[in-house]
């Protein structure tokens, strides 16, 4: 059975790097909408539709949880994708957040 | 302000003419929400660092910028309102009133935050000034144009009630919509 030789120089690791990037790609951050007093039911619902691609029903459900319960989790995703959906949301004038998910 | 009409090309209202100068001096006011109102967090110890805040501001900053420059563009487009009888038919595409709607709500809670944040649930009153009063009309005609263009985008009377019998000329089925009262944040029905 041929052997393979074991290289004499491997490759640089900066593992520092790869965990800051692992770290950006990993599902652990929450995107969060809070209730305000302003902000139109039917409005939240669409704007839940046109950035998540949602159903009207699944929408609406949040919706009324951020209405009901002062907040909502819409996502669990990568702090990277978290960001990008809370410049949506803010873009739309909603009050949404990353949070760290510690569950 | 009435839906009239809705094809493949868009959608058609129709507007009174104190309706038209109301419409167009609410999207004069824009943008009423300043950037730094934007939080990426409400955790202390969450890791975006100022960074990340900065780069949202930032972004919430240029974003305003661009539709500003938009909203100037198109209210110096005379050619928008046609003159229709008594009042002006305007038409949207899809996009438009897309855009149209986030122009309109960054000016109802930019309002919201210039009266105090008022808030029925804590019995928390707007607080009109003489500089600041001016934003309880905004904020209440804002509202009343979003249910609008929300009512033609969703296909029903503005609250998720599906409009009897399709749309036709005269736009009469379009017609009913709820809408702000008050002072525009009606418990459990106009606001999240």
């Amino acid at each position: 059975m041929p052997q393979v030789a074991e290289p004499a120089v491997r490759p640089h690791e900066d593992v520092g790097e790869e965990t800051e990037s692992q770290r950006a790609r990993e599902p652990g951050y929450l995107v969060v909408c809070w209730n305000d007093p302003v902000n139109l039911m039917v409005y939240v619902t669409h704007v839940f539709m046109v950035v998540f691609g949602w159903v009207k029903e699944k929408a609406e459900q949040h919706m009324l949880e951020v209405h009901r319960r002062g907040r909502s989790v819409l996502l669990r995703t990568s702090l990277e994708r978290a960001e990008f959906h809370v410049h949506q949301l803010q873009g739309y004038g909603l009050q949404a957040t990353l949070e760290r998910d510690d569950a | 302000m009435k839906l009239v009409r809705q094809d493949g090309a868009g959608f058609e209202f129709h507007l009174g003419v104190r309706e038209k100068s109301v419409l167009c001096g609410v999207l004069e006011a824009y943008p009423v929400i300043p950037p730094s109102y934007h939080r990426l967090t409400r955790a202390s110890d969450a890791p975006p660092a100022g960074a990340d805040q900065t780069l949202l501001t930032e972004s919430m900053a240029a974003h305003k910028a661009e539709a500003k420059r938009r909203v100037e563009g198109w209210l110096a487009e005379e050619q928008r309102f046609v003159r229709h009888g008594q009042g002006f038919r305007v038409r949207f595409n899809r996009e438009e009133l897309e855009w149209l709607l986030r122009v309109l709500n960054d000016v109802r809670v930019g309002s919201w935050l210039r009266l105090g944040c008022p808030d029925p649930e804590t019995e928390v009153r707007p607080q009109p000034t003489r500089e600041n009063v001016r934003y309880l009309a905004l904020m209440e005609v804002a509202g009343h144009f979003e249910y609008v263009l929300l009512a033609a985008l969703d296909g029903t009377d503005g609250v998720g009630v599906e409009r009897a019998g399709g749309m036709n000329a005269g736009g009469t089925n379009g017609a009913r919509w709820a809408r702000p009262r008050g002072w525009g944040i009606p418990k459990g029905k106009a606001a999240v």
